[in-house]
């Protein structure tokens, strides 16, 4: 039997070193400013987004990777018996899984399997490179998708942002945009449900986000009854908020294995500065 | 002479001069309420609640049964505040008693006057002695006493008169807050003169004529504040080689609005941020160099598929009726999902009616209504028995800081039950102050107040007075805030100027460096400042 190989699009936000450990394939969507078009991850990295994002005028834009750029892996990658899964960004949130399915087509292989994984950023990353992981150890096709169904299912993302300018711009805000328009200042905690942004609690006093979203671990923690999880984190080029998220998770729970994510570019035009996610998840039984 | 039997047209008499009595006293029974705070209410709310039942007893020959159930029915939509609420129960159990009977002996009114008491007492859900309730109950017993003795009803009313002063005069010592301030208990008070008008009918003894509007509710008055929320501009410019740096231009427009991004280098800097004065961000802006690329947009176009319409006739999953008096407060409302804010007239006390009336504007599988004053909740609560075809949910709130925690609590797809869960927990967790003047000189709490004086209130309990509204912030903010507080926020009334309270938040911020300080603008009488420390 031929390999598997793993496809996804650069919204998982997975670091260039995990990326050639595991093998993973990153087609990447298109930030511009202006006119000026860059790959994400690959002609900017998060840091030098975010620092543009602070002196650029233009305010970012984002665009998804036409369908060429998804053939183009896609033949690379089907040799002989090989077969593709290609794992991408909530359908509701990008056109990105489209582009890969006309890919398909046009390619006409069975052989690749595209996924809507109703996820994005670092839920999608550490979904990925799971997924990356399992087949090193020789698991099938239906053992993967069985896997992303396990995420579907089961994985909270949480997060905050400065401001819900940058998600309301990008018309990614969902069905959080029952928060705009409030006179008095509230930090809402974000989450990730059913593919798209939806507004999930109206915290009051900005310090406190961090303790509850917290909570919101140790509540999930206290469920699970020992047993894996997976655990992620992901920032916006500032680590100290990252590390003050961190400590109020450690407070509760000694993290073993949390992965790191910084919010790349595509991510990062939609969000905004101070963003700053947690994002959990039983492992698969 | 004596009288021996009551019918339609007597008793119609009785409650004209006993509403008659009640109303020129009406100044009194508020100044003797035990806050001192400037609406005090007990005569205001049981004379609008009497209003309310004379203006329905138009006819002169109506029978014994229709005087006495258009009296409760009456009663019942317009009773306002706590002492009206009970009041209407007293009317309601009274009608009980007389029943289908043609007329009524002393041993049925003082048979009606139990029924009266112990509705009363039904109706309230931590029921005190040393209140009307007392009164009321004390005086029917000894009028039953008398009625097993004698037919005469002049006598039975004498009775029931001088029992109802002498348990009135009792109540200070069975309410420590009435003895310290040497009072007796309002509602008390007004159902006492309510008794003796009819002693002075049955007398023939002079009442003052009041002028009394047959359409008891005012439209001006009791019109809520409806309108859409005004969401500001979303204002964008370019700044030409500024004088001031990224960081100086952050910090001059951060408390200017929301949503403040600044971008880019001193060659040209741009400037996002949502607010609803353009007028002052383009004036700043300007003062840092040459301005381009100037847009301002009208947000309520962007938003609306937000815009909510008062009058509605889509059925919604929910809607949320508060009550506030104040327009700042009416749009921080708006602004946190209420869908309607009543005023209830200059001392934010609605009628049942008025509430009522408020929810007919809606077509909703649920209504919540956020009454933000201790004593409109009996109202809201009566407007929700009396509604048996329609989920109306009463969330307490006491006060304008737990009606705005609550609404962020707040799921329009929840159920009523879950919701009120999750917001009467949030409002546990929410402190409660406020600054106003005292409407008079007593002692309260052991703290001596003298009318005129500026006075600071934490959740009813008394802090202090003193010379300024500045002064008396300060003192409250320390008293409310605990080592858990995170948030302070102020609403500052209609009679703070926008330079005070701004200095009250400077002030605020650099004692409270690590807090979040929020200063908006409430526009409501009588309260120079309400606060919230969560």
């Amino acid at each position: 039997m031929g390999k598997i190989h793993i496809v996804t699009d650069s919204t998982s936000d997975i670091s260039e070193a995990i990326r050639e450990q595991l093998g993973i394939h990153v087609v990447p969507l298109n930030v511009h400013f202006g006119d000026d078009t860059l790959k994400d991850g690959i002609g900017i990295s998060s840091a030098e987004f975010f620092a543009r994002l602070q002196t650029d005028v233009h305010h970012p834009k984002t665009s998804q990777p036409s369908p060429e750029n998804f053939m183009r892996i896609y033949k690379e990658l089907l040799q002989g018996d090989d077969e593709i899964i290609s794992l991408h960004i909530s359908g509701k949130m990008s056109g990105t899984v489209q582009s890969a399915l006309l890919a398909k087509k046009e390619i006409g292989a069975t052989r690749i399997t595209v996924v809507d994984t109703e996820q994005t950023c670092l839920a999608l990353g550490m979904l990925v490179t799971r997924i990356a992981k399992m087949v090193q150890n020789g698991a099938t096709l239906n053992e993967c998708i069985a896997f992303v169904e396990h995420v579907r299912k089961n994985m909270q993302t949480y997060f905050v942002v400065d401001s819900l300018e940058c998600l309301q711009r990008g018309g990614r805000i969902g069905k959080a945009a029952s928060l705009l328009g409030g006179i008095l200042h509230i930090k809402p905690i974000l989450m990730l449900k059913d593919g798209q942004v939806q507004a999930f609690e109206k915290v009051r006093g900005s310090s406190r986000v961090f303790k509850r979203m917290g909570e919101l671990f140790a509540h999930f923690i206290t469920d699970q009854k020992a047993g894996e999880i997976m655990l992620g984190f992901a920032h916006a080029q500032d680590e100290a908020m990252l590390l003050r998220l961190q400590n109020q998770v450690a407070l509760l729970y000694t993290v073993k294995n949390a992965e790191v994510y910084e919010i790349g570019s595509v991510i990062g035009a939609h969000l905004g500065f101070g963003a700053l996610s947690i994002a959990f998840c039983p492992a698969m039984q | 002479m004596a009288i021996l039997y009551v019918d339609g047209k007597r008793l119609l008499r009785t409650f004209r001069a006993s509403a008659h009595w009640l109303l020129a006293n009406e100044q009194e029974l508020n100044d003797i309420n035990v806050f001192p705070v400037p609406d005090g209410d007990t005569g205001t709310n049981m004379g609008a609640t009497l209003k309310s039942i004379i203006g329905a007893l138009e006819n002169d020959n109506a029978s014994l049964e229709d005087v006495a159930t258009t009296a409760a029915r009456a009663a019942l939509t317009g009773a306002r505040g706590n002492s009206g609420v009970i009041l209407s129960q007293i009317f309601r159990g009274f009608s009980d008693g007389v029943g289908t009977q043609k007329r009524l002996r002393a041993v049925d009114i003082a048979d009606a006057l139990t029924q009266a008491y112990t509705k009363a007492y039904a109706a309230v859900s931590d029921p005190r002695e040393g209140t009307i309730l007392t009164v009321v109950r004390e005086s029917a017993e000894a009028a039953a006493v008398q009625a097993t003795k004698d037919d005469d009803i002049i006598t039975m009313i004498e009775v029931l008169c001088r029992e109802a002063r002498r348990s009135l005069m009792r109540t200070p010592e069975l309410l420590p807050a009435l003895k310290e301030a040497g009072v007796v208990d309002a509602g008390g008070m007004g159902y006492v003169y309510f008794i003796e008008g009819i002693l002075k009918l049955l007398k023939g003894e002079h009442l003052p004529n009041i002028e009394l509007i047959r359409n008891t509710s005012n439209p001006a008055e009791n019109k809520g504040v409806s309108g859409n929320v005004f969401y500001g501009y979303c204002n964008e410019l370019f700044i030409h080689n500024a004088t001031a740096s990224l960081q100086e231009i952050r910090t001059a427009l951060q408390d200017k609005g929301d949503s403040l991004v600044i971008a880019g280098e001193a060659t040209l800097v741009k400037v996002h941020i949502h607010s609803r004065y353009p007028d002052q961000i383009l004036k700043i802006c300007l003062s840092w160099g040459i301005v381009s690329g100037i847009k301002i947009e009208n947000m309520d176009e962007q938003h609306v598929a937000r815009s909510v319409s008062t009058a509605n006739t889509t059925l919604k999953e929910s809607v949320v009726i508060a009550i506030a008096l104040g327009d700042g407060l009416h749009d921080i409302l708006r602004s946190l999902g209420c869908d309607y804010v009543i005023s209830g007239g200059q001392t934010m006390n609605p009628s049942v009616e008025n509430i009522l009336d408020a929810l007919q504007k809606f077509k909703a599988r649920h209504y919540y209504i956020l009454p933000n004053n201790g004593n409109v909740i009996a109202a809201a609560e009566q407007v929700a028995h009396m509604v048996t075809d329609i989920s109306v949910t009463v969330i307490p709130s006491k006060n304008i800081p737990e009606g705005c925690v609550a609404l962020l609590a707040f799921d329009p797809d929840q159920s009523p039950e879950k919701n009120v869960v999750a917001m009467t927990q949030i409002m546990a967790s929410v402190s409660s102050g406020e600054i106003t003047t005292a409407a008079r000189t007593t002692v309260i709490q052991g703290i001596s107040i003298t009318h005129g004086d500026i006075i600071a209130l934490a959740d009813k309990k008394m802090v202090g007075s003193y010379d300024n509204p500045t002064a008396a912030v300060g003192a409250l903010v320390e008293d409310m805030v605990t080592d858990e507080s995170a948030v302070i926020s102020l609403y500052y009334g209609a009679d703070i100027s926008v330079s005070d309270a701004e200095s009250v938040q400077e002030l605020l911020e650099s004692r409270y460096a690590h807090f979040d300080i929020e200063m908006h603008y409430g526009g409501q009488p009588h309260y120079y400042y309400l606060v919230s420390v969560e």
